[in-house]
């Protein structure tokens, strides 16, 4: 086994871990520090891929701008363990089937599709891949539209917090966010 | 990277699928969004992945869309667990049945 391999299985099982922790943290908080590890993990792994840039917006993007989000309201709302509710389990024999029938469908296209396993082909010399300047050229070239509706979503999204957030302060009706009778 | 697109793959999945099983047990809002920005972050790494694979931008360009859209949800979601803490004093999901017929 080569480095690279060894360093894949070991990000990838660490990647999976902290997953498991994320979904099964009883407080929301742990669930978000433990993201935020997985996030930093997995941009380790979008850099064993070559995509650097990508790997940067991970570190920046998700695991700054959005799970500070996260965190912020977290802090914000300050919730005890009563105010969370208890989480609905799942039952053993469902979880064995799920698997059970899952990898039978794995297997069979193991099976099938042997091409699948073969080994990627390494980056060209010389190869632009995984650099800005490759990207935003793909970005603004052939992708322009998608672009531009990034935009729009981003602007719509911007109005609906603001009109979820919108309540008029001096109206004696409203007490606590609902309306009196 | 000495690896083959099927264990990036299983990755991908198995990260999507403990998102999922997540989403479908957690009963407060708050660990509901963050299971749902996990499964899109798996869904990220089979874009990354299948990128370097054909060694082509695109998919590299569906991840900035995806994390558009999930900065969205998550704007939009958490404005949404203000206002229903505002109004119900918890988080709990199984209290959210105004709409209930």
């Amino acid at each position: 086994m080569e480095n690279s391999q060894i360093v894949f299985f070991i990000f990838s099982a660490l990647i999976l871990v902290t997953a498991g922790l994320v979904a099964f943290r009883p407080r929301p908080v742990e669930s978000a520090m433990w993201l935020i590890l997985n996030f930093f993990l997995t941009a380790g792994l979008y850099v064993l891929l070559g995509s650097h840039f990508v790997a940067v917006i991970q570190v920046l993007v998700y695991a700054g701008a959005i799970m500070v989000l996260f965190v912020f309201v977290i802090l914000l709302l300050n919730l005890d363990p009563r105010e969370l509710g208890t989480d609905s389990s799942v039952s053993w024999g469902s979880l064995i089937l799920f698997v059970a029938f899952l990898s039978f469908i794995l297997l069979s296209l193991h099976v099938t599709t042997p091409e699948l396993l073969e080994k990627m082909p390494p980056i060209k010399a010389g190869s632009t891949f995984g650099t800005v300047e490759a990207l935003s050229k793909t970005l603004l070239t052939d992708y322009i539209f998608g672009f531009e509706m990034a935009g729009v979503i981003l602007l719509l999204a911007i109005m609906g917090v603001g009109l979820l957030a919108y309540r008029k302060i001096n109206n004696p009706r409203i007490v606590n966010g609902s309306e009196r009778p | 990277m000495n690896v083959s697109i099927a264990h990036l793959l299983f990755l991908s999945f198995g990260v999507f699928c403990i998102g999922g099983a997540g989403f479908l047990m957690r009963r407060n809002a708050l660990s509901l969004l963050i299971c749902l920005e996990l499964m899109l972050s798996a869904v990220n790494i089979a874009f990354v992945s299948f990128s370097r694979l054909h060694q082509n931008e695109s998919g590299n360009l569906l991840y900035f869309l995806v994390i558009t859209v999930a900065a969205c949800e998550s704007a939009v979601g958490l404005a949404l667990i203000l206002n229903f803490f505002r109004l119900k004093k918890n988080i709990r999901l199984d209290e959210a049945t105004t709409l209930k017929g």
